[in-house]
């Protein structure tokens, strides 16, 4: 075993630019690859986590400007969602449930609780609200709709905005004043969406509305789709409504903005197969730029050595010898070259996750051991096809004409 | 006799396939050798004296005739099998050398022992000791390139003596080196045939194969002369 190794790196070393051209190529064809993995799973994991907060079913909707006149009234106008609108769509759009406002409260009011005080973002909603947001209960109630349908002055709090206020103390039952408003604490919150959404407070949207003059305006409205129900026909749906009762062009694509939870999801799902498909091009690509790289060389050097091989067989070698000999060889050059490529390639995603590469849609990419694994595996496999015929070609040498030959 | 007989060849035919036509080498050749002796294999040029010794060596294939080696009929042998019967019976000596560019002269020399099995450290040793027994101990860990031509051909000797095999066969041994070296070269293989082994060598100059037992002379791909074993010695 020892003895094949120490030919191969002789066999390897005689052809040194052209070995080196063509390790090169495996190196990066193998780098790119692993790279293109990681990076894959670091978009995966981006885009995971972008949807672990939102239930699959949910659905946002918004009105902008119109962008096509109708009936006497110019484009351009800008439309404003009401609480109105929000009921309206509870009882006439069949294929949505959970319906519910979230209107902000006005901003810079503060927040104080003895002698702690601070600003967090603050929206009024109803109950379904955080079936879509999927907010957790810490510790004790969500709003329900009581509260809602008797304006009750209450708030539940995320978890950093109770550590603010409250450090490790307490919150439930306490009160607190919100822009000098007394507020009674009945929950703490918490949601996988991250750090921005542990700093929220949620109230009635009656009680914000009577509380900080919002009138009847709404920001934006959330759903659910019941199951079965199709996006496409909800969307049509609330288009109609609300051309009705805004006064525009049903046709007109940019007046509502309806979004689907579902729908981008697909879309997800269409992308991260685009990448995988990428993946197994770039992978098959540089496999066989490679394998044909590899047998290339082991051809030249086959050719060059024939007389090698008819003195080898001279002195005793079997066909099945010098068939090893060129396949280890064959197999070193592959293993040498694509396992530095797997090392660079592991070492740099590994870096890209350490220094925290990550923004909306990237976050942790990785290589598993069980990926890394299987690339070698195929590395040495096709190290073996693309030996296989110059070895073959060296071990059907005939060991006379091959001696003559110089 | 024919116990005695080391290599036998009867009626032996061989030919080429040159560009689509068969070109006849040997038609009928015939030859004994006995244990211990000491041929050379003389003829003219394309005569098919390397093609001759190529099939002595199993590095060839015939068509017909019969080819006896130490009372191994070659006739229908392995690929395996023959490179066995080469690595353990037979020991090489080409007039090119054939020494492997990259490695030492002690590492040409253990490529035999390699095939036959034998431990790195063992052929290390078994090597070293052949060339110090050819007094290239001092070149042992040099290239061919650094050596010279005679040494070359000791160094090729003592490889194709690794093995201990009981038979060499050496073509044009001497053609690559000069009469001066060429006759220490002889000497060689006078001392290497005292100690016992069969010696089969094919060249052109009468001066090296006067150095042999007996001579044999081919002619058209047929053994002419010095084909009975035991014969007395002839002069080319
Ligand atoms: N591998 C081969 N393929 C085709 N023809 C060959 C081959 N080997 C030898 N021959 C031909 O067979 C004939 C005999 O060749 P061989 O080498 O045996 O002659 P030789 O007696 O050794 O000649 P020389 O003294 O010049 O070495 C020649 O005509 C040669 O061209
Ligand atoms: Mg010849």
């Amino acid at each position: 075993m020892i003895d094949l190794l120490l030919e191969v790196f002789e066999g390897v070393a005689r052809h040194r630019m052209r070995a080196a051209a063509t390790a090169f190529g495996v190196f990066w064809g193998i780098l790119m690859l692993v790279v293109l993995l990681g990076g894959g799973r670091g978009l995966r994991n981006g885009l995971d986590k972008l949807f672990a907060d939102t239930a699959t079913n949910s659905a946002w909707i918004s009105v902008g400007r119109t962008s096509m006149g109708f009936e006497g009234l110019g484009p351009g106008r800008q439309l404003g969602l009401t609480i109105d609108d929000v009921e309206a769509v509870a009882q006439s759009v069949p294929e949505l449930a959970n319906v519910a406002p979230r209107h902000s409260a006005p901003s810079g009011l503060t927040f104080t609780r003895g002698t702690r005080n601070g600003a967090f973002p603050t929206y009024g909603i109803y109950p379904g609200y955080a079936v879509v947001e999927r907010t957790q209960v810490v510790r004790g109630r969500l709003i329900n709709d009581l509260d809602v349908a008797r304006a009750r002055r209450v708030v539940i709090l995320g978890v950093r905005v109770v550590e603010a206020l409250f450090g490790s103390g307490e919150a439930v039952g306490q009160r607190i004043e919100i822009g000098g408003v007394p507020f009674l604490v009945v929950g703490t919150f918490t949601d996988a969406g991250g750090e921005g959404e542990l700093r929220r407070v949620f109230m009635p949207y009656t009680a914000l509305a009577q509380t900080f003059d919002a009138r009847r305006q709404v920001n934006v409205m959330t759903a659910t789709l019941r199951p079965g129900a199709s996006p496409e026909r909800a969307t049509a749906h609330l288009r109609r409504l609300f051309a009705r009762r805004k006064r525009f062009d049903p046709n007109d694509r940019g007046a509502v903005d309806v979004w689907f939870a579902e729908q981008e999801y697909r879309k997800f799902v269409t992308l991260m197969r685009g990448i995988d498909l990428a993946v197994i091009v770039v992978g098959l690509g540089s496999l066989v730029s490679g394998m044909v790289g590899i047998s290339n060389i082991m051809f030249v050097s086959v050719r060059e050595r024939t007389a090698e091989f008819g003195l080898r067989r001279a002195l005793g070698a079997t066909p099945a010898t010098v068939m090893a000999m060129v396949l280890a060889e064959a197999v070193a050059l592959a293993l040498g070259a694509g396992g530095l490529g797997l090392l660079v390639g592991v070492g740099l995603v590994e870096a890209a996750r350490r220094a925290g590469v990550k923004s909306d849609y990237f976050r942790d990419p990785s290589i598993d051991l069980g990926t890394a694994l299987t690339a070698l595996g195929v590395l040495v496999a096709t190290a073996v096809v693309a030996g296989y015929f110059p070895a073959r070609e060296a071990a059907r040498l005939n060991p006379n004409e091959a001696l003559r030959s110089t | 006799m024919t116990d005695g007989a080391m290599v036998e060849v009867e009626a032996l035919r061989k030919s080429y396939r040159v560009g689509g036509r068969l070109l006849p080498v040997l038609h009928g050749a015939s030859l004994r050798i006995a244990r211990g002796e000491f041929v050379a294999i003389m003829g003219a040029s394309g005569s098919g004296k390397s093609t001759l010794l190529s099939i002595l060596g199993l590095l060839e294939s015939y068509e017909g005739g019969r080819y006896t080696l130490a009372g191994h009929d070659t006739r229908s042998l392995t690929e395996d099998r023959a490179a066995k019967l080469r690595n353990a019976l037979l020991g090489f000596v080409f007039q090119s050398f054939h020494l492997l560019a990259h490695k030492t002269a002690w590492e040409n020399v253990a490529l035999p022992l390699a095939y036959a099995g034998v431990g790195r450290a063992e052929r290390r040793a078994r090597a070293l000791r052949l060339l110090d027994r050819l007094g290239l101990a001092p070149r042992a860990e040099h290239r061919p390139d650094e050596l010279s031509g005679g040494q070359r051909q000791r160094v090729a000797i003592a490889r194709a003596l690794a093995n201990n095999p009981p038979v060499l066969l050496a073509d044009e041994p001497t053609g690559n080196l000069d009469s001066r070296t060429s006759g220490e070269v002889m000497q060689l293989f006078r001392e290497i045939h005292a100690r016992g082994r069969t010696i089969v060598l094919v060249t052109h100059e009468p001066d090296v194969a006067a150095a042999a037992d007996r001579v044999i002379l081919v002619r058209d791909g047929r053994v002419v002369r010095g084909d009975a074993t035991g014969g007395e010695m002839e002069a080319p």
